[in-house]
């Protein structure tokens, strides 16, 4: 039985492999579980609402889900639906998850997105007749700034008053919707029409990704017919960025390891000598100027290209994105993944309603089904059903609330049973790998 | 424990594959499902587009729905709806929609440059847009004539006109025969904003009050919301007390419901609006009545016919497009008279009812 601690530091491309295949594993597996144990759910609840015998209840579920995948990734056209629908999503999934890696829960999502939003569109608007060159990045930056001022409100009564971030992010949710709907129907309401602006000149507009490629690469390797249906925009490729910023941040800099420390105990944190507050305000305006991204490329890259006084309080990406972070375990691919799925998911509402006469609301329940599988994590409780060999999970890429709990538990039955050399090097790479969700230097040195 | 590990892998590599494979023969069915739904409709199919307030409503939309349904059971083709669930929807939405039908119908202001955009790119199918037309990006402030679209518009100031003549009437009636008057002679409306749908109605209530009681005052004020109950409470229990108002005519929507409330607990008269509101409580004496659901069947009976227009009649009260709805119990016998009698004036054109409060 010692001998797994000599096997796992040996690195050949094979082992290195089952290593990662075993990270995978382990990080997948609560994640997805959520989601089978959701559409399971989902399906009776189709079946119980649907009219008929049970042979077609039975069939009225299984085209829903069929429709549901076809809805969202059957054809091009959907794919890029849900890729628009997805960019958003990222953006403020990952403003969740910053948070929540400094251990707040950033329920505030929405309303930096509604001030991001907001701030672009009267840039956009008072200053239409600027090239885009100039304006774009200025309206992008000016979203930014106005999410992070409003993020690190929070972040700043967090530190200094201790308010509770949840409370004060809700209530500035708030503020941040009739605020920014008392300006689109006071000065920035379009003539003639009510509750909505003018749309953005061309030159404040993200081009879609089709017809970028139509007007750069399109010219020598062909062109994309029909490019107007493909709606995705290059907030997509934004997002990306975004995405690699936020993995940089949180696993590579000290800033992240900060975060993270913070996350686990803020008390240990400062007696560290990390500085607590500075943190939690930084981590709430980073979280606040992903989420105005969000905001201002959903305007910018989406048509009608204007904002709707009504659309703030009724646009649910922002309470989305807290589902994205959380089921993504706040990490990058995690983040983009769950993205998918929930963009996925809202796009195939209207093809559900039109193919199978399903109301769309089943989306919701879809989602509310996914939270409420990941909230109560099922796995601990299932496996004790499981044969024994299912019955070992890790979390590595995972960085939970409680994740030193779990590790030290584990150590210590590891300890237990092999020789006392093994701890102490056993618990510095186990931190390591924590930390950095990559195989680490320590390992290769050992060969 | 290494075995066991092994296993475990092939086990999720398994499920992986499972799932890679499933997402895989999703695709290839495609042209069955397609090719099967095409054979089906007898009629032209049209879809409609609700606004975020779904069908049932009890307003606007619910109303589009049941226009669609009659045309639906009428001309047999399948249904098919979609309830707008966030703003950022409109334009996918209609897309879809576009793609897959003849027709489809929207509901509502907030489509208005959607709805441009989604039928530039589809100039071969039909477009309705129910209670405003499609509207340029670059000038908001006129329709944009598209061959495809239709809008739907409607005459409200002769429905506003029909409930200014209801309570003109008992106004003038007197405290006899209308036991809640206050005995101000006053008269109120709460609009939802200055738009031109809602001063429609509110100028014809003021006109055909005036018309039927020279005396009666009007007092109208604006809620600048259609959604928020308690605003629109407010503003009515202050025109109920501050200016004596027997009349609440709610032009709000959502909203104006609190005004109902309010003419309801001060105890005086109230005038719904869009639908026929009598439900909501007992002050409630009628309802100044748009036929979005005549409307709506009305397209779709003109497209299944081959004569689809995009300059559709105007609704009005020649072709049942506006109306009044039931009377209470409050409402004496005589002003039902009279009321046919405005209808006559305004059917014949003798009676011309501005379009602006005046």
């Amino acid at each position: 039985m010692a001998m797994p601690t000599v096997q796992r530091r040996t690195s050949t491309p094979a082992s290195r492999l089952t290593r990662w295949m075993h990270t995978l594993k382990s990080s997948l597996g609560r994640p997805l579980i959520a989601v089978l144990v959701a559409f399971i759910l989902g399906m009776i609840i189709v079946m119980i609402a649907s009219p008929g015998a049970l042979g077609d209840r039975f069939n009225t579920a299984v085209s829903a889900y069929y429709n549901l995948v076809m809805g969202s990734f059957g054809n091009i056209q959907s794919i890029s639906y849900t890729l628009a629908k997805t960019t958003p999503l990222i953006f403020t999934g990952l403003a969740v998850a910053l948070a929540y890696r400094a251990g707040l829960f950033n329920i505030g999502a929405a309303g930096q997105l509604a001030v991001g939003a907001m701030v672009a569109g009267i840039i956009g608007l008072k200053l239409g007749s600027l090239p885009g060159v100039i304006l774009v990045p200025m309206m992008l930056v000016a979203s930014m700034l106005a999410g992070a001022f409003w993020g690190s409100i929070v972040g700043i009564l967090k530190a200094w008053r201790g308010a509770h971030e949840v409370v004060t992010s809700i209530m500035l949710n708030w503020i941040a919707f009739y605020v920014c709907a008392a300006l689109v129907e006071g000065p920035f309401q379009a003539p003639g029409l009510s509750q909505q602006t003018t749309p953005l000149s061309a030159s404040a507009t993200l081009p879609s990704l089709a017809n970028l490629y139509n007007q750069t690469l399109g010219t020598i390797f062909g062109q994309i017919p029909l490019a107007a249906q493909y709606t995705v925009d290059v907030s997509l490729l934004l997002a990306f960025v975004a995405l690699v910023v936020y993995w940089f941040l949180t696993s590579r800099t000290t800033f992240g390891y900060s975060l993270r420390v913070i996350g686990q105990n803020p008390k240990a944190a400062r007696y560290a000598g990390i500085s607590v507050k500075r943190n939690l305000v930084l981590a709430m305006a980073l979280a606040g100027a992903f989420a105005g991204l969000a905001g201002a490329t959903r305007l910018m890259g989406q048509s009608p290209y204007q904002l709707i006084s009504s659309g703030f309080s009724s646009d649910s990406t922002g309470f989305d994105a807290i589902g994205v972070a959380l089921l993504g375990r706040t990490t990058a691919i995690g983040v983009i993944l769950s993205a998918l799925l929930f963009g996925g998911l809202q796009q195939a509402g209207p093809f559900l309603q039109l193919n199978v006469g399903v109301p769309g609301d089943l989306i919701y329940i879809l989602q509310a089904l996914v939270l409420f599988a990941v909230a109560v994590e099922y796995v601990p409780s299932f496996q004790r059903f499981l044969p024994p060999f299912m019955r070992r999970t890790k979390p590595v890429l995972a960085p939970p609330l409680v994740p030193n709990l779990i590790k030290s538990e584990a150590l210590l039955e590891h300890a237990s049973g092999s020789s006392t050399a093994g701890p102490p090097e056993a618990t510095l790479t186990d931190n390591s790998v924590g930390a950095t969700d990559a195989p680490t230097p320590a390992t290769s040195q050992e060969d | 424990m290494r075995r066991s590990g092994k296993l475990s892998l092939l086990v999720s590599l398994f499920v992986l594959c499972g799932v890679l494979l499933t997402a895989c023969g999703g695709g290839s069915t495609t042209g069955t499902t397609s090719g099967g739904s095409s054979s089906t409709p007898a009629g032209k199919t049209v879809t409609l587009v609700t606004d975020i307030g779904g069908i049932n409503d009890q307003s606007f939309n619910q109303s589009a729905y049941t226009g669609y349904q009659k045309a639906m059971s009428q001309y047999n083709f399948k249904r098919s709806v979609i309830e707008t669930q966030s703003e950022s929807d409109y334009v996918s939405n209609l897309t879809r929609a576009a793609q897959s039908s003849d027709m489809v119908v929207g509901v509502g202001f907030l489509m208005a440059s959607a709805m441009d955009q989604v039928a530039r790119a589809y100039p071969t199918k039909y477009f309705a847009l129910v209670d405003s037309c499609p509207t340029d990006p670059k000038d908001t402030n006129k329709c944009d004539n598209l061959s495809n679209v239709a809008p739907l518009s409607y005459k409200e100031q002769q429905a506003g006109c029909l409930a200014g003549v209801v309570a003109g009437k008992m106004e003038s009636l007197g405290k006899a025969r209308v036991s809640k008057l206050q005995g101000n002679n006053t008269i109120s409306a709460v609009g939802g904003m200055e738009i031109p749908a809602v001063v429609h109605y509110i100028a014809g209530y003021q006109y055909c009050a005036r018309q039927v009681d020279p005396s009666v005052s009007v007092k109208i004020n604006y809620s600048n919301n259609f959604q928020d109950t308690a605003k629109c409470q407010d503003i009515a229990n202050n025109q109920i007390t501050q200016s004596k108002s027997d009349f609440v005519f709610q032009v709000a929507g959502g909203c104006g419901v609190g005004a109902l409330q309010a003419a309801q607990a001060k105890g005086v008269y109230s005038i719904g609006v869009d639908s026929d509101q009598a439900h909501v409580n007992s002050s409630v004496v009628t309802s100044a009545v748009k036929r979005v659901d005549t409307s709506v069947y009305d397209i779709i009976k003109a497209l299944q016919g081959g004569k689809f227009t995009a300059k559709p009649p105007v609704f009005d009260l020649s072709n049942d497009g506006v109306g009044l709805g039931s009377f209470s119990s409050a409402v004496p016998a005589e002003v039902q008279p009279v009321v046919n009698e405005y209808v006559k004036k305004i059917k014949d054109g003798s009676l011309n009812i501005p379009e602006t409060v005046q």
